[in-house]
């Protein structure tokens, strides 16, 4: 029995041991930054929008490189529901991703807080296999459409039925991303799919014909999905200067970016994702790149995501609604904005998307 | 603009000048009038095209960086052409020279394990030493792909090799699903016919990547738990708890049934020696909780396996009978990552035949049982369900697992003192995708004194275990 006890109080000694090698020190000195955030979904370590901006300039990596902090990047290739799952397993301290999973893990108790927009208004399209009669969103009732279930994708999906008066039971829907839902298109398995730049390349290949777009007139702004940045509350307790040394770098990155002359930089540097840089730049025609890389956390946004919180409420991906209002954090945000003199430059919208409300 | 408005006004002196010393001066005065009108006219159309020429000036800065459009000549296309046939051939070239090609969808993999040991068991010094405990070889694929709901028909194929022995065929199946997989919310059901893992408890079905310890439980080993069967296995579930958020999916009930021969597969690949089969299933309740519920991983299960076996008389070989053999067991788990704590128990009832003639057989049953227990943390990322990375290079994470081991093995029911424990220490080390370094250090008590010398003992175990 000695002998048994005395294993078990080593096992209890090596797991502390181990854990005060990779947990603790926080609270001495911080060493590295694990920031998550999803790829482009061809295997390069590079992100889009802001945060890819941020990845992709090494911006962070400059603003830390002379206090000894490491920035830990990971790309997930899971995206939403891989960050989550990290950010519910300690293994992440800020991320930047997709509304959708943010808010349901949000509601589903992950303790963060919304310092910051990533991206706001980006495509969403439908595509139907190329000898499809199908003209609009109307004409698949009752027909087979792909989409990736519990991601933005089907709220943007849901704005768009509920405007013309249908519900998700009026399709068969069919879970499918990545390859999968390419290869169902292509092979005639499915009417539609649902999706966003990807279906582009397919419409290139020949494969399929596109018969809506977020980009088309009449479509709402907030029909449109939008991406934030998250961070730990513990890791915001505990640092709350670097997260906003890590805000003060973003609204910089945010204003370069949002320049005119910096537009073809700003799609080169997305385009490391492996998407090519054609469909970024058909995706931004007739918008300037400060539409969608607009960091400020306005009526309209907050509006986004209490519609979005609702939304998933209504349709079960959350059991309980949580307050928006408490869940963003502006003051890391504002206080970037006034330090590079910003406060003016990205104009605030109202609830409904209108310019010019303070 | 100003300059354009000066222009008009001394062109309207001039004008004025040259004709106030004519008589006609008051008759002129309404034509120069008109022409001011004129001029004014055409002033405010320039000042117009000037804004709209501003106006798209100002459209265009958006995109003034993008470069000029070249025009590509019919040479250029040739010449595109010309390489992309170029490329094309070579590329066929060595797809038919340097690439080993199959009819269908094929992922080859397997696991080898290198193993150092240090015993100090006074009869297991032979395993002493340096060994390749075991090589498995894995064909697996798909002969039908559905893309629509993933109700596909896949294949698997293996062969093992333990300490050096000629291999054996382990699995050889087919799976179909029967219902849709692509939609985590719905329920599933597949069936696999062939030779496969039989659905018992839940350290016997985990694969040999995620066992922490290095050395198979006694309960599994002596009571064929983890054996592999030829037969037909249904596998499924019901009631599943989704959050898509996390890609997580805990179905409320899985269950898994089949009749199988019950030989085994030690020997003439698993080809039956009676005509009765084995019925063998497990059914396991999970947690129907969400992901960040804290009860998210509690688990409990029970199992069953029961059928006839030949047995031949301890005494003569001349006298055989079938009799059945049963199993039963439960498990209960709790695996909630970083933390897991798995406890298991198992108890067979085995039959015995002395005898050299019908009419002086007895029949007898041997009763045994044993049970597990395991504790382990997880530092790293290594048991995400979503760790896969964008990344160039070959970087993992490096994960480190600590972990605990109790067992429990009692042979035999009504004999006493005969009872088999180990307690093992161990350490994990994940530091590439696929390869493990493992350290155990066991420590065995055999209660049968009489039998093995040294009846306590430790063992010291360092072994390397990479799948590719």
């Amino acid at each position: 029995m000695k002998r048994l006890w005395s294993m078990v109080l080593a096992g209890v000694f090596i797991v502390s041991a181990v854990g005060a090698t990779t947990a603790s020190a926080e609270p001495q000195k911080l060493k590295e930054i694990r920031f998550g955030c999803s790829g482009g979904g061809y295997g390069k370590p590079f992100s889009i929008y802001l945060v890819g901006l941020v990845l992709a300039k090494g911006a962070l990596e400059k603003e830390f490189e002379p206090d000894g902090i490491k920035i830990n990047w990971t790309v997930f290739k899971g995206a939403g529901p891989a960050i989550n799952e990290a950010f519910a397993n300690g293994l992440l301290d800020i991320g930047a991703y997709g509304d959708f999973p943010a808010i349901i893990s949000r509601a589903g108790g992950v303790r963060h807080h919304l310092i910051s927009t990533s991206y706001k208004r980006t495509s969403a399209y439908i595509a139907v296999p190329k000898d499809s009669n199908a003209k609009s969103i109307a004409d698949l009732r009752g027909k087979k459409i792909g989409i990736s279930k519990g991601t933005t994708s089907q709220l943007v999906f849901n704005n768009l039925i509920k405007s013309q008066g249908l519900q998700e039971k009026d399709f068969r829907l069919i879970n499918l991303s990545g390859q999968d839902g390419d290869n169902a298109l292509s092979g005639g398995e499915i009417d539609a799919l649902f999706g966003s730049t990807n279906l582009l390349k397919l419409r290139n290949q020949g494969l399929a014909r596109l018969i809506w777009s977020t980009g088309d007139k009449g479509v709402p702004d907030d029909w449109k999905a939008f991406g934030q940045v998250v961070v730990l509350d513990r890791f915001s307790k505990e640092h709350p200067e670097i997260i906003q040394r890590i805000m003060n770098v973003y609204v910089q990155t945010a204003y370069w970016a949002s320049l005119p002359e910096n537009r073809q930089e700003v799609l080169r540097l997305m385009a490391m994702t492996g998407t090519p840089l054609a469909f970024y730049k058909e995706d931004l025609e007739g918008r300037e790149v400060k539409e969608i890389i607009d960091p400020l956390l306005d009526p309209f946004a907050v509006q986004h995501y209490k519609n979005a919180v609702a939304f998933a409420k209504e349709r079960g991906f959350i059991r309980k609604e949580f307050d928006v209002d408490e869940w963003v954090d502006r003051s890391y945000l504002n206080a970037a904005l006034k330090a590079q003199g910003l406060e003016d430059f990205w104009p605030p919208h109202d609830v409904d998307g209108n310019i010019n409300v303070k | 603009m100003k300059k354009l408005k000066r222009i008009a006004v001394a062109l309207l002196a001039v004008i004025f000048l040259a004709n106030s010393f004519d008589p006609a001066f008051a008759d002129d005065l309404a034509d120069l009038k008109g022409e001011l009108q004129a001029l004014r006219d055409e002033v405010k159309f320039l000042k117009d095209e000037l804004k709209t020429v501003k106006t798209a000036q100002g459209k265009f800065s958006v995109t003034a960086q993008e470069p000029a459009a070249e025009v590509a000549t019919q040479n250029d296309l040739d010449g595109v052409r010309n390489d992309l046939d170029t490329l094309r051939d070579q590329w066929q070239r060595t797809l038919d020279k340097k690439t080993a090609q199959t009819k269908r969808s094929l992922t080859l993999g397997g696991t080898v394990t290198t193993r150092a040991t240090v015993s100090r068991s006074a009869t297991a010094t032979t395993s002493n030493g340096f060994s390749v405990p075991s090589v498995g070889l894995t064909f697996k694929g798909n002969l039908y792909k559905d893309n629509q709901e993933g109700k596909n028909l896949d294949y698997a194929f293996g062969l093992s090799s333990a300490n050096g022995a000629a291999p054996l065929l382990t699995d050889g199946y087919l799976t179909y699903n029967f219902l849709a997989t692509k939609d985590i919310s719905t329920p599933l059901l597949a069936v696999a016919v062939g030779q496969q893992k039989k659905p018992f408890g839940r350290d016997p079905q985990t694969g040999d990547e995620y066992k922490p310890t290095i050395n198979t439980a006694l309960t599994d080993t002596n009571l064929a738990l983890g054996t592999r069967d030829v037969g037909i296995i249904f596998r499924g579930d019901l009631l599943p708890t989704t959050d898509y958020a996390f890609n997580y999916r805990a179905p409320l009930v899985e269950y898994a049934f089949g009749v199988v021969n019950g030989k085994g597969v030690a020997s003439g690949n698993g080809v039956d020696d009676n005509a009765s089969k084995d019925l063998v299933g497990r059914v396991g309740l999970n947690a129907p909780v969400d992901y960040n519920s804290i009860f998210r991983g509690l688990s409990a299960g029970v199992s069953g396996w029961s059928g006839p076996k030949s047995v031949t008389s301890s005494t003569s070989t001349n006298l055989t009978r079938r009799l059945n053999r049963n199993r039963w067991g439960y498990d209960v788990a709790y695996n909630r990552m970083p933390v897991g704590l798995t406890a298991e128990y198992a108890q067979g009832i085995d039959p015995t035949l002395t005898g050299t003639t019908p009419a002086n057989a007895v029949e007898r049953q041997t009763r045994s049982d044993g049970y597990i227990f395991t504790g382990y943390y997880n530092f790293g990322q290594q048991f995400l369900k979503n760790k896969d990375q964008e990344r160039f290079d070959d970087w993992y994470p490096k994960t480190y697992q600590p972990f605990i081991r109790y067992e429990k093995w009692d042979p035999n029911k009504t004999v006493s003192h005969d009872q088999i424990g180990t307690r093992t220490l161990g350490l994990n080390i994940f530091f590439a995708e696929t390869t493990k370094l493992q350290l155990n250090v066991n420590h065995v008590t055999n209660q049968n004194k009489g039998v093995v010398a040294g009846a306590a003992y430790d063992e010291y175990l360092v072994q390397f275990q990479y799948g590719f």
